[in-house]
């Protein structure tokens, strides 16, 4: 180690000259950082090498290394360690401020150092990943192109390959076709044979026919003949007719009349056909114009605002013709000036509307563009809540006939099995309610009416027994009165016997006892009513019933509210009974919807209809 | 529906006469004249041998029979039943026999078409007509009697004659563009002849009265072309069935294609009805055996998936005459219906609706349909299946009638009274008579829109 730096100590010296000789200001480039380095290393290389800075500065050598580091400090550019010389043999002092400023800016510039070294250690380092990464990367990179080289061979294999197939199928089609062609060839040139052969074929059997014919035919075959009984009318009546030379002629020209005549009349007929098709098509179209310049004459005013509009003049133009083409009959015109104006005005109707169809289109995107700011166009929140409105509705009236389905299903159920009934119920059911609330009516007032006919009937028997007992008073007052005629004196003494004796072995006191307020009654009874007294005698002798029933009810119901004003007073009972029923049957009347006092009210007429069978005629 | 009791019958002769009074039937070699109305035997004829083709005069007073094995023709009066004819080709033999328009004349062709002998009934006169054509349907008479027209050949190429009926005068010749004529036919109002080629080419010509080209249509080329041609009772569409499965209407002012009716196996528009019959149990076989349940399956409302698959036959491609194309197609009287049979979907009819030009009903039947006829009175059609039923549709709906009696009636044939109150239905050796019910009463037999709907 000494011996190194004792060999590379000048070399350095040389070496740091040179350097400082061209970079004495920019000592930051690292060539020279590095030296620097290496040379401030040396310095603080170590404490335990002590000894060799000992061994570089002795007792004996101390103005020798003095002297060496003032060489080399000077070099570097610090400045002299030793005092300025006053005289050039006078021994140079060491001058230590200057030493120990050396030293200082050694310090410093070796933290300095130390720092850079750093800084270039972490440098070093993150080149050196940078480095690693940039290394990855390449090994990547180097691998795709050597896969997509591969690729690349492979598809270029694959595309030699269908080149080869295509080439060869290149080949195949121009062999096929060259086949084909060939085929044609032979085809074309047997077909040529074949209807040669034909021909030659159809030739030798048409010799063939005509020797056979000849054969046949001039044998005078005595076979070939006609044997009939007698020959019969032509269907037409007429006599046939001999064909000779000179009537030949005009026959075939008659002939050829008819023919003739046929042939027209189907063409007059078709043409007719066609003329009438034409008719209606042109009146047709007639009307879509005039249909036309109906819709488009509201909007004449639009297209003629527009000055760059040139379907205002069209427009007019149309009509102009329209008004021409009206005038004149139409179908009395020949067919191509109608038709040519009759077209002509229909297109250019037929732009205009186009114009205006496009138009309104435009203003309807437009609108949407604006978003229905348009005033005169229902806007689309409006419609939306008018279909939603609409649709709420519809769920509603779904809903009812929904549930009104179900309600006469129900009802229908309950009240018939059979199906057909049911329907036909289903159809009257109205009727049948309001019926049922009249049956129901009529029953209360039956009710009624047993109820007053028995109370008639009671007060009746009381009555028998009333009368029964003013008769006996009567007999008894007649009696007495009889009784006092003969004897004024004792009267009542003879009274009081004559009621003993009539009553016979009855006891007295309870007779009079009931029949003192008996005596009020009648009067009450009398008073109340003349009609419902008749009645009663009418009705007393026969027991109340069921054949009598119908009478006293038609009756009843005549005077129905007679009776019961007349009752009132008499009798309470049955009045609140029936303005119970009628209560009631109102309350029924009232609610026709709900089913559960239909069902109620069908069961009851249904149980009341049982009970009264037999008094329904 | 009723039914009369079941009559004998040999190889499917049993026709109405034109006037609606007679039904002449054939029992080998004996022609059995009845009553409509009664089904009394007015008359009885004796022919020489089996008789193997008979044809009513138009004005129902003679009945032919053809012998073609004998090459002879007897014909029978109904006035005079001693009344007789005997028509002899002799050696030339027989192929074809039939009256003309007027009743009066018997026009025979001989074998291998050697000519047609123009027999008359009111003169001694012979005429005889050279190089007829041997094709599907050679000879046509327009509706009203007047002429008839005759496909021929000659120098390997095709004519046709039109000739006026009343004396047999040759109208107009004139050669079509067809390679091989197959067929003709008038137009009801007797003004346009359609001349279509061979299978082997598409091609609809269409010839005025007097000869002029009027068109000349071609769907498509290098394939099996036309199958079969009907014309609408009005004249005024003209439908071709072809070979690709399709049925072109043309109509009669531009002679062009005014739609095609395709007859794919799955059925995709959901407005179409389609009837399938079912199989019910054989318990309940007298009566009718309506379908609603496929109906139900097929009605658009119920028809959620809208697709209705039919059943298909794969046909033979190396044989000839495949069972491909339009093989059959019939317009209803009023115009209003065309009814369809494709040959590879042979259990099918298709009904469209000629006004909206659309499908309108397809109905399904168990087998192969035989036959299909109009009533000729109202939208009514009738189809024979060969099986014991008879299967009516109205635009009401569809029903289907089981043939009743002991044995089982295979109904291979039928045909209408003209009246519509009445059809024969032909089995192989029996036929019987079914009465449809009147206006009043159909409505218990026919479903009406009510019910099904």
């Amino acid at each position: 180690m000494g011996e190194w730096m004792t060999v590379t100590d000048p070399d350095l010296s040389s070496e740091s000259k040179n350097i400082c000789q061209y970079t004495s200001e920019t000592k930051m480039s690292p060539s020279s950082l590095y030296s620097q380095q290496v040379l401030c290393s040396s310095i603080p290389l170590s404490k335990n090498v002590h000894s060799f800075f000992s061994a570089f500065c002795t007792e004996e050598n101390i103005e020798q290394s003095i002297s060496y580091l003032d060489q080399e400090l000077t070099t570097f550019g610090f400045p002299s360690l030793y005092e300025e010389s006053k005289g050039k043999d006078t021994k140079r002092e060491l001058n230590i401020v200057a030493v120990l400023n050396c030293m200082n800016e050694l310090l410093v510039l070796q933290r300095k150092n130390l720092l850079a070294q750093e800084n270039v250690e972490t440098q070093n380092l993150k080149l050196g990943s940078d480095m690693d990464h940039l290394q990855n990367c390449y090994a990547k990179l180097k691998e795709q192109l050597e896969t997509s080289r591969r690729e690349m061979i492979g598809l270029q294999e694959r595309d030699r390959q269908l080149q080869c197939k295509n080439r060869n199928l290149h080949q195949l089609l121009k062999n096929e076709k060259d086949e084909v062609q060939k085929l044609q060839n032979i085809i074309a040139s047997r077909a040529t044979q074949y209807n040669h052969d034909m021909k030659r074929k159809e030739r030798e059997y048409n010799k063939l026919k005509e020797r056979l014919h000849q054969l046949v035919m001039n044998k005078k075959d005595k076979k070939i003949a006609m044997e009939v009984l007698n020959y019969v009318g032509r269907a037409d009546g007429k006599r046939g007719s001999w064909r000779t030379g000179k009537t030949e002629a005009s026959f075939f020209l008659r002939n050829e009349d008819e023919m003739y005549k046929i042939l027209l009349n189907d063409y007059e007929y078709r043409q007719k056909q066609i003329l009438m098709e034409n008719a209606e098509l042109k009146k047709v179209l007639q009307q879509m114009k005039k249909e036309m310049i109906s819709l488009l004459s509201p909007q004449k005013q639009k297209p003629r605002e527009r000055a760059d509009d040139s379907t205002g003049t069209v427009l007019s133009d149309a009509e102009e013709d329209a008004g021409e083409l009206s005038r004149e009959s139409l179908w009395d015109l020949s067919c191509e000036t109608v038709r040519e104006q009759l077209t002509n005005s229909i297109r250019k109707q037929w732009r205009i509307l186009k114009s205006h169809v496009e138009k309104l289109d435009n203003q309807v995107s437009k609108v949407h563009l604006e978003g229905f700011n348009d005033e005169d166009v229902i806007s689309r929140q409006d419609h939306e809540q008018e279909t939603e409105k609409l649709e709420l509705e519809i769920q509603q009236c779904k809903e009812m006939i929904k549930t009104q389905q179900q309600l006469l299903q129900q009802l229908a159920t309950a009240c018939d099995d059979d199906t057909t009934s049911l329907l036909r119920d289903c159809y009257l059911l109205e009727e049948k309610e309001r019926l049922k609330e009249e049956w129901s009516l009529f029953k209360e007032q039956k009710k009624n009416f047993e109820k007053e006919r028995r109370s008639f009937t009671d007060a009746a028997i009381r009555l028998g027994l009333e009368r029964k007992a003013f008769e006996e008073e009567r007999a008894s007052w007649l009696k007495q009165q009889f009784l006092n005629m003969t004897t004024f004196d004792h009267q009542n003494s003879e009274n009081m016997k004559l009621f003993s004796a009539f009553s016979g072995s009855s006891d007295r006191d309870s007779l009079t006892v009931h029949s003192r307020p008996r005596q009020k009654k009648p009067h009450g009874v009398s008073n109340g009513s003349p009609v419902c007294t008749s009645k009663l005698t009418k009705s007393l002798p026969a027991s109340p019933s069921t054949s009598d029933f119908c009478q006293t009810r038609s009756c009843a119901s005549e005077h129905s509210s007679i009776n019961v004003l007349n009752i009132t007073p008499e009798e309470p009972k049955p009045n609140p009974v029936g303005r119970e029923g009628t209560n009631q049957k109102w309350s029924m009347a009232s609610r026709p919807g709900s089913q559960e006092g239909c069902y109620s009210g069908c069961s009851s007429t249904y149980r009341n209809s049982h009970v009264e069978k037999d008094d329904l005629p | 529906m009723n039914f009369s009791e079941v009559f004998k019958l040999s190889s499917l002769l049993c026709k109405f006469s034109p006037d609606g009074k007679y039904l002449a039937s054939c029992v080998q070699y004996r022609l059995v004249i009845r009553d409509v109305n009664t089904l009394q035997i007015l008359q009885l004829y004796t022919c020489l041998d089996q008789i193997q083709h008979i044809e009513w005069s138009a004005d129902s007073l003679f009945i032919l029979c053809a012998m073609y094995k004998r090459g002879l023709v007897q014909v029978w009066s109904l006035e005079q039943p001693e009344w007789h004819c005997r028509i002899d080709e002799g050696s030339a033999g027989l192929v074809a026999s039939c009256w003309s328009p007027d009743g009066r004349h018997i026009l025979n062709t001989t074998e291998f078409h050697l000519r047609i002998t123009v027999w008359s009934l009111c003169t001694k006169s012979v005429s005889y007509i050279k190089y007829p054509k041997a094709c599907q349907q050679g000879i046509a008479f327009t509706r009203d009697g007047r002429y008839m027209a005759l496909a021929e050949r000659r120098d390997c190429k095709d004519h046709v004659s039109i000739f006026v009926c009343s004396d047999w005068q040759l109208l107009r010749h004139f050669d079509t563009e067809t390679q091989d004529l197959a067929g003709i036919e008038w137009a009801p109002n007797g003004c346009v002849l359609a001349v279509w080629d061979t299978c082997l080419e598409y091609k609809v010509l269409l010839y005025s009265l007097d000869g002029r080209l009027l068109s000349a249509y071609c769907a498509y080329e290098w394939s099996l072309g036309v199958k079969s041609v009907a014309w609408s009772p009005s004249s005024q569409f003209l439908a071709v069935g072809s070979y690709d499965g399709k049925v072109r209407i043309l109509n009669h002012v531009t002679w062009k294609m005014i739609t095609e009716f395709g007859h794919p196996a799955t059925v995709n528009n959901p407005k179409t009805v389609v009837y399938k019959e079912a199989e019910k149990n054989p318990q309940l076989a007298l009566g009718r055996l309506a379908f609603p349940a496929p109906r139900a399956a097929a009605s658009p409302a119920s028809n959620t998936e809208s697709k209705f698959s039919l059943q298909t036959l794969k046909p033979i491609a190396d044989r000839a005459n495949p069972k491909i194309g339009v093989g059959a197609l019939a317009f209803s009287p009023d115009n209003y219906f065309l009814a369809t049979r494709s040959d590879s979907v042979p259990n099918a009819v298709w009904i469209w609706d000629i006004q909206k030009l659309r499908l309108f009903v397809v109905l399904e039947q168990l087998s192969p349909v035989r036959s299909f006829q109009w009533d000729p009175q109202q939208p009514r059609l009738a189809i024979c299946t060969g099986g014991s039923k008879v299967y009516l549709w109205s635009p009401a709906g569809c029903l289907s009638v089981q043939v009743p009696g002991e044995g089982d009636f295979q109904v291979l044939s039928l045909c209408w009274h003209f009246s519509g109150d009445s059809m024969a239905l032909l089995s192989k050796d029996h036929f019987c008579l079914c009465f449809l019910e009147t206006e009043e009463r159909v409505g218990t037999a026919f479903g009406r829109p009510g019910d099904h709907t």
